[in-house]
């Protein structure tokens, strides 16, 4: 119940911020301005060899970025806590900290998706003239997969704050998680357009999960394993990411006793 | 004159100094870097290693128009990166520190920002474009090589200009981020990829508002040899430099207006 409060408080936060709220909107949208318009850039014959055409590959960049663009990134939350010290409140408090966060995080993205990605939907589907309509089946498993995603994404944010207990500055953890995601999660080009061995190297890495397969499962397209097999995996990467989010998170908790002592 | 130049050097240096203090950090900062620029060349070698060509440009034309944004951004990296964090330091109050020193403002917020970490970043643009002019057919004559040294400090200019203009809006708006985010990053993505694939309208924002075309777009057809019927005019592959001129001067003069209405925060 007292999550609950967290959740609609980090909501309530999320909405007082007009003029993030309208970059944030412009921002994703030039973002499907320039992939849209490189997909279109490019000759027909081009895909012959590929299992896509330009129709979709921009629905799969506008799906992609509406997932993206749903997800709260909460970096400077638990980082700023524990550099200025606050943290030690929330640890006094009868509730554990990193589920706060969940919902904090919860809060914002629960935010960002009827504020940002349902306009982005309209405005994408009157402009690109998209034709996409779910199958029923697709749209639950999505809701699923979406909701895993989501969990992996807060895993990681989560694990790179904890960075702060060892080092005075996070930024570079951030940056390099930014450009990981930027080239391995799908976000910008679809995995199965990547060379063989890059296809192969992401499979084994989180960021598909974040961006390629929700949006593979949401369009009914193949994405080299069966629906079952994925969602074991899913958890698989949940639960390794859980175990090192936890390790840093702990020891430096310990550390942090041994500071204040 | 010079005993200022001698004093904004002191600054740099001091602020190397201060970050080589965290050791740690500041290799695994340079790491980051390394990675960064690698994921973002890999994006686009991805998709030029499927696609032959996007919007009438060969991969080895868009590897070269890449480039040369990569180039002029690490010039501006190097020596701008502290307009970025502007914003906070005049929310922070921090600024009233450097009115008080017989010194050019701009100049010390440039100098005390100033980042050993930023000269990888020109050192990276200086590879990637090396790299990237192996796909061309570029004959290098004497000509070319001093009108790349002209184009690649315009377009600095016009991507410090950029950054200056938009650090000045931190004196009439309390927050200023996002602004930062949207004009310093998220547009840059633009250029990329050759503007001809957008439409009139983006051609004519990135063209005429925020003139980003000339960074890369315009150059690049004159040392590729492309035809530039389609643009605008014929004349814009030229503008490069005098565009970068206006562009960076005006964005001073926008600084100094929104110092004179600088009010202390109060914190």
């Amino acid at each position: 119940m007292l999550y609950l409060k967290v959740i609609s408080k980090a909501f309530q936060r999320s909405a007082t911020y007009r003029l993030e709220y309208f970059t944030g909107i412009l921002n994703a949208g030039l973002y499907l301005l320039i992939l849209t318009a490189v997909w279109q850039a490019i000759p027909g014959e081009e895909f012959k060899d590929t299992q896509r055409n330009k129709e979709s590959l921009i629905l799969y960049a506008v799906l992609a970025t509406l997932i993206k663009v749903s997800f709260g990134r909460q970096d400077g939350l638990v980082s700023s806590k524990i550099k200025n010290g606050n943290i030690v409140f929330d640890l006094l408090k009868p509730i554990r900290f990193p589920i706060v966060v969940l919902a904090d995080t919860i809060g914002v993205s629960l935010y960002h998706l009827f504020s940002r990605s349902l306009p982005l939907v309209v405005l994408a589907f009157l402009f690109l003239d998209l034709k996409f309509v779910p199958d029923t089946i697709s749209f639950f498993s999505f809701l699923l997969v979406y909701v895993l995603a989501f969990l992996i994404f807060f895993l990681i944010g989560f694990m790179i704050s904890s960075l702060s207990f060892f080092f005075t500055e996070i930024f570079s953890f951030f940056l390099l998680y930014f450009a990981l995601i930027t080239l391995f999660s799908g976000a910008v080009i679809p995995l199965d357009l990547f060379p063989e061995f890059l296809r192969s190297v992401s499979s084994w890495l989180p960021f598909p999960y974040l961006y390629y397969y929700p949006t593979q499962v949401l369009t009914s397209q193949k994405f080299g394993m069966s629906f079952p097999e994925l969602i074991l995996r899913y958890f698989l990467m949940i639960g390794i990411l859980t175990s090192a989010a936890s390790a840093i998170y702990l020891s430096g908790l310990k550390r942090l006793e041994l500071a204040g002592g | 004159m010079f005993s200022s130049a001698k004093t904004y050097l002191k600054l740099a240096i001091s602020s190397v100094q201060s970050h080589m203090e965290y050791r740690a950090s500041f290799w695994i900062y340079l790491v980051t870097l390394l990675i960064y620029y690698s994921a973002q060349a890999m994006t686009i070698f991805i998709l030029l290693s499927r696609f032959q060509s996007i919007g009438g440009w060969s991969r080895g034309e868009i590897a070269f128009l890449y480039s040369l944004l990569i180039f002029a951004q690490g010039i501006v990296a190097s020596v701008f990166s502290g307009m970025v964090e502007f914003g906070s330091l005049v929310r922070d109050g921090g600024y009233d520190r450097y009115l008080l020193r017989p010194l050019s403002p701009i100049g010390q917020v440039l100098m005390n920002h100033f980042d050993i970490t930023g000269l990888l970043h020109l050192i990276l643009g200086v590879i990637t474009f090396l790299v990237a002019t192996q796909f061309t057919n570029i004959e290098w004559t004497f000509l070319k090589i001093c009108t790349l040294l002209i184009v690649v400090i315009g377009s600095a200019m016009i991507l410090a200009g950029i950054r200056i203009a938009i650090a000045s809006i931190a004196f009439y708006a309390i927050q200023n981020y996002s602004l930062v985010q949207l004009f310093v990053f998220s547009s840059r993505e633009f250029m990329m990829y050759p503007m001809n694939i957008y439409n009139w309208s983006i051609r004519v924002l990135l063209t005429f508002l925020l003139p980003l075309g000339f960074v890369n777009f315009y150059p690049a057809h004159y040392f590729l040899g492309k035809s530039s019927e389609s643009l605008f005019h014929p004349a814009f592959i030229y503008l490069n430099f005098p565009v970068g001129c206006f562009l960076f001067i005006g964005s001073l003069i926008l600084w100094k207006k929104g110092q004179k209405r600088y009010e202390s925060t109060g914190t």
